[in-house]
């Protein structure tokens, strides 16, 4: 999870985007995945391979663990990518179920 | 380091591989002699993947029909290791008038040796494959056609034929194959000489420098294909597809990813300019052939693309034969990007015939002297 | 597109900057290319828009980028951020993506300046959300204004773990502790390399005012530590490791990793550049001349890429590989471009000095290189243990390639970036082979996954 350090930034523009079905109001500057994250979100997808919880690891582009569906498109990297107004994004999951609870 | 034996093999690909498995069953000693240091990083591990009957040129389909029928099925649980087969049939597409007659031929061909395959409707297509695309008119439709993984059948060939005690010998290239009183019996590689009764040369497009060390000469080149493949996929179809002017082939894996080959062959000297990458373009051309036949997939990610090289033969089908001029010597290559489905049923051929039998199989038309002038 | 620059300068961190600053002062017409929105790569990440109230905390250090990227936005040289270098070939025509839009240029030259990653750090549980890197925490204080929950452990070695752990107290964040791997053998075997680092001695100053920093606010220290695990299930929840013998764990709702940074390869992989072994921090990079000429012609590397020697190296790096490439394109003689060369030469020379010290005080941790624990992920992205590495290894496999065939380890969309250094040093130190002699895996087009719609899209280039 992330905390944002300075909550009230007048300076900065706003937009408006919708993480699973509920809207977030965040400045424009930030990385979707950094938008989420600070947003409560925990983790941004689920393995493929085992259904596990994932979160970012390295936010520059390298481990690809950032993947979430932005705009109805999958596979964004969400490090890379800056939040627009109106952008839905959801987290990518996928069809595994994890192992044990 | 063991010299001699009853089959040298040169090649270590999935045709050497299987060959030598086979003739290790019979109880022949074989000492397979591969350039590389490793197995399966040629041609063998880095094709489509296609296990298919439909499509081919005639003199190839005995050898296809019979490995689907008597040797895919099984080869997992022979070989002890995990193929990866999929038996879930062959769309091999169409969108124009033009395509459609392409195809036809084709069916009719096959059909008249016996092959199940027929030419089905736009509405049957998709019916089939909801995936394809509108534009999709028709397509022969072969449901005992399907794929395999290339790089773990090669495997599995050759672990199971180490394991039946083969000797294979790496970082061997060979120089020269020599006659001894009149009989091919002698192999000569950067370290040494190897003898043997029968030298099988199954070392795709480098047969051919080798093969003219004893005066033979077949008409193959060497050609580059680009290949690639996706991202994971939820499972969507386990057909095997193609399309009828081979512009392009692919399958979903068990992993999920898409595998996809372009059939438009790349010079290959111009592949060595950028580097031994596919160039951009023909990767470009390839996924612009993809989503005009699968639009469901505009979204997959192309997680890696790569360039295989492939023994082009003038008539695109493979020699398989032995050599009257050069006793002992027996030719298998030139199989033009479409060798791995039917190596299964090369191999177990290529074993009879090193062991004087005579091929179970039709390969007749597969000769050394349908090259006139040789 | 297709248009053709003298000077194509991959990424637009410090040694980018001022590659393309020089190269716009020599007349040389460029191009800059960058995957990230604004100037500043890693180094100098978002450095146009921190906010005021940062700048103590961000330092002396990365502010005085301020100035080289202004210089940067008046040079005239063109710049394209938000766009990914996807392909290069031997003609060096370069192939882009941005947004979904897809284009190619040429260069007559290129230089990389694709900068560092951080070395993944296979422990136990280290996929769980909650397990960053500390270069990630830093990235997303730079960039976002933002710092991981507390409390937070940091674990593992490398001046960037200090330099984390400072930046965490300034920002009010909770340290449950540090966990350093590297201990006293480790300091005391780069004692001969520490006169060197004397001639920088500000640089060693900066490192005992952050010990300084860390001790004042009561952070426990742990070091020369072994056996690191996250704790958690769903969720990291701290940090297990050993200490003198003893088994210690920390509570935490981050854990930061660090053993280091390590060169971005990708590129001159690509090109088939010839690389060397650097022992000390065990990483491969390209072999360059005093140019950051690589064996390729007409290629060059500025910066971290090249090998880590931080910010003010690469930039020094930058202006010398710019100044070189000029010489190439015959705006002026070799005895000119040794003339201009020289301060920077001596400047980079002198910089460099303390490299050995702190890459000997701070290598890698044994358990980072070769996972012992079985259970441990070595592939995040296709769930492969170093079990099953193991596996591949003791049937055979010798080179990365066929450990990748045989398990899918690298075949992920990372494309072997997080695992495939850890699958080479694990077949060094499973079989007979030096490291030297494992081989890395090929890396191709493209270098990062597009959609297949995206690649469709791209508008054939010349004919052949």
């Amino acid at each position: 999870m992330l905390k944002r350090l300075h909550d009230n930034r007048p300076e900065l523009d706003r937009v408006t985007i919708t993480f699973e079905g509920e809207p977030l109001d965040v400045p424009a500057t930030d990385t979707v995945i950094a938008a989420v994250m600070a947003a409560g979100a925990g983790y941004n997808r689920t393995s493929p391979i085992s259904g596990a919880h994932r979160a970012a690891y390295c936010h520059m582009g390298v481990c690809h663990e950032c993947l979430m569906e932005i705009d109805g498109v999958p596979n964004q990297q969400a490090c890379k990518i800056q939040v627009r107004d109106g952008m839905v994004v959801k987290r990518q999951y996928s069809s595994k179920e994890p192992d044990n609870e | 380091m063991k010299t001699n034996a009853d089959v040298i093999i040169i090649g270590g690909g999935i045709i050497g591989c299987s060959t030598a498995y086979y003739l290790a069953k019979k109880g022949k000693t074989v000492i397979v002699l591969e350039k590389g240091n490793k197995i399966g990083y040629g041609g063998s591990g880095r094709n489509g993947g296609g296990v298919r009957q439909s499509g081919r040129d005639k003199r190839e389909l005995p050898l296809a029909m019979y490995g689907v029928q008597n040797l895919w099925p099984h080869l997992s649980e022979e070989l002890g290791g995990d193929v990866e087969y999929y038996q879930r049939g062959n769309l091999r597409l169409g969108k124009t008038e033009e395509h459609l007659k392409i195809l036809q031929g084709l069916t009719d061909v096959a059909v008249s040796l016996g092959l199940d395959v027929k030419m089905i409707s736009g509405e049957e297509v998709r019916e089939i494959c909801p995936h394809l695309s509108d534009e999709v008119i028709g397509a022969s439709w072969c449901p005992s056609d399907g794929h395999a993984n290339p790089l773990l059948s090669t495997l599995a060939f050759y672990n199971k034929a180490n394991a039946l005690g083969v000797h294979f010998l790496f970082e061997q290239s060979v120089l020269a194959i020599k006659k001894v009183a009149g009989r091919a019996r002698t192999v000569v590689t950067t370290s040494g000489e190897f003898e043997a009764e029968k030298i099988v040369l199954a070392a795709g497009y480098e047969s051919q420098a080798i093969a003219e060390t004893v005066g033979v000469e077949v008409p193959v080149k060497k050609i580059a294909l680009n290949t690639l493949i996706t991202d994971a996929q939820p499972p969507m179809f386990y057909q095997m597809l193609g399309t009828a002017m081979a512009d392009f082939y692919g399958h979903q894996t068990t992993h999920g990813s898409f595998i996809f080959g372009a059939g438009t062959p790349l010079d290959s000297e111009f592949i060595k300019s950028v580097v031994n990458h596919p160039p951009a373009d023909a990767t470009a051309a390839t996924c612009k052939g993809i989503l005009s036949y699968i639009p469901a997939l505009k979204h997959a990610k192309v997680v890696r693309s790569w360039v295989g090289f492939i023994d082009w033969c003038e008539d695109k089908v493979p020699v398989i034969d032995h050599v009257e001029d050069v006793p002992g010597l027996i030719l298998a290559f030139g199989f033009s990007g479409h060798g791995f489905g039917i190596s299964p049923a090369v191999g177990t051929v290529l074993s009879e015939m090193a062991c004087d039998e005579t091929p179970s199989i039709d390969i007749s038309e597969l000769n050394y002297g349908r090259f006139s002038g040789s | 597109m297709n248009k053709c620059y003298d000077l194509v300068v991959v990424g637009a961190g410090p040694g980018g900057l001022t590659a393309a600053v020089t190269a716009g002062k020599l007349g040389l017409s460029t191009l800059v290319v960058d995957e990230q929105p604004e100037p500043g790569g890693q180094f100098y990440r978002s450095i146009e828009r921190n906010l005021p109230e940062n700048a103590d905390t961000l330092g002396k250090d990365y502010l005085a980028g301020k100035q080289l990227v202004e210089s940067f936005r008046a040079s005239g040289v063109t710049y394209l951020p938000n766009n990914s270098v996807w392909n290069i070939d031997n003609a060096f025509n370069v192939d882009l993506i941005s947004e979904s839009l897809p284009q190619r240029v040429r260069g007559r030259q290129i230089i990389f300046s694709v900068g560092a990653l951080e070395r993944p750090v296979p422990i136990p549980n280290w996929t769980l959300p909650g397990v960053m890197g500390a270069a990630a925490a830093d990235i997303l204080f730079k960039s976002a204004d933002m710092v991981p929950q507390g409390p937070v452990v940091l674990a593992g070695s490398g001046p960037l773990l200090l330099l984390t752990a400072c930046h965490l107290i300034d920002n009010g964040v909770k340290i449950s502790a540090m966990v350093e791997t590297a201990g006293f053998k480790d300091y005391f075997k780069a004692l001969p390399y520490l006169p060197g680092a004397l001639c920088q001695s500000s640089y060693l100053l900066k490192g005992l005012q952050m010990r300084l920093k860390v001790k004042r606010a009561g952070v426990p220290v742990y070091i020369g530590c072994r056996d690191l695990a996250v704790l958690g299930k769903h969720q990291a929840e701290g940090l297990t490791f050993t200490c003198r013998g003893k088994q210690e764990k920390v509570t935490a709702a981050t854990v930061l990793l660090h053993e280091g940074v390590v060169p971005n390869l990708c590129f001159s992989r690509l090109l088939n550049c010839e690389h060397e072994w650097y022992a000390p921090q065990r990483y491969w990079r390209p072999v360059l001349d005093r140019w950051g000429r690589t064996s390729v012609p007409g290629v060059s590397v500025a910066g971290d890429a090249g090998g880590i020697n931080g910010g003010p190296v690469a930039e020094i790096a930058g202006r010398l590989a710019a100044i070189d490439a000029a010489c190439k394109l015959e705006v002026f003689t070799k005895a000119e471009r040794d003339r201009l060369s020289q301060p920077y030469l001596k400047k980079a020379h002198r910089q460099k000095l303390i490299r050995p010290f702190i890459d000997h005080v701070f290598p890698p941790s044994r358990q980072a290189l070769v996972p012992p624990d079985d259970e441990t992920l070595v592939c995040r992205c296709e769930e492969l243990t170093a079990g099953q590495i193991r596996e591949a290894i003791a049937q055979g496999a010798r080179h990365p390639a066929q450990v990748k065939g045989e398990t899918r380890a690298g075949m992920g969309p990372c494309q072997a970036r997080m695992c495939g250094a850890t699958i080479a040093e694990m077949i060094a130190a499973s079989s007979d082979l030096d490291i030297k002699q494992v081989g890395s895996l090929r890396v191709r087009p493209p270098l990062q996954p597009l959609s297949i719609e995206q690649l469709a899209n791209m508008e054939l280039g010349e004919e052949r």
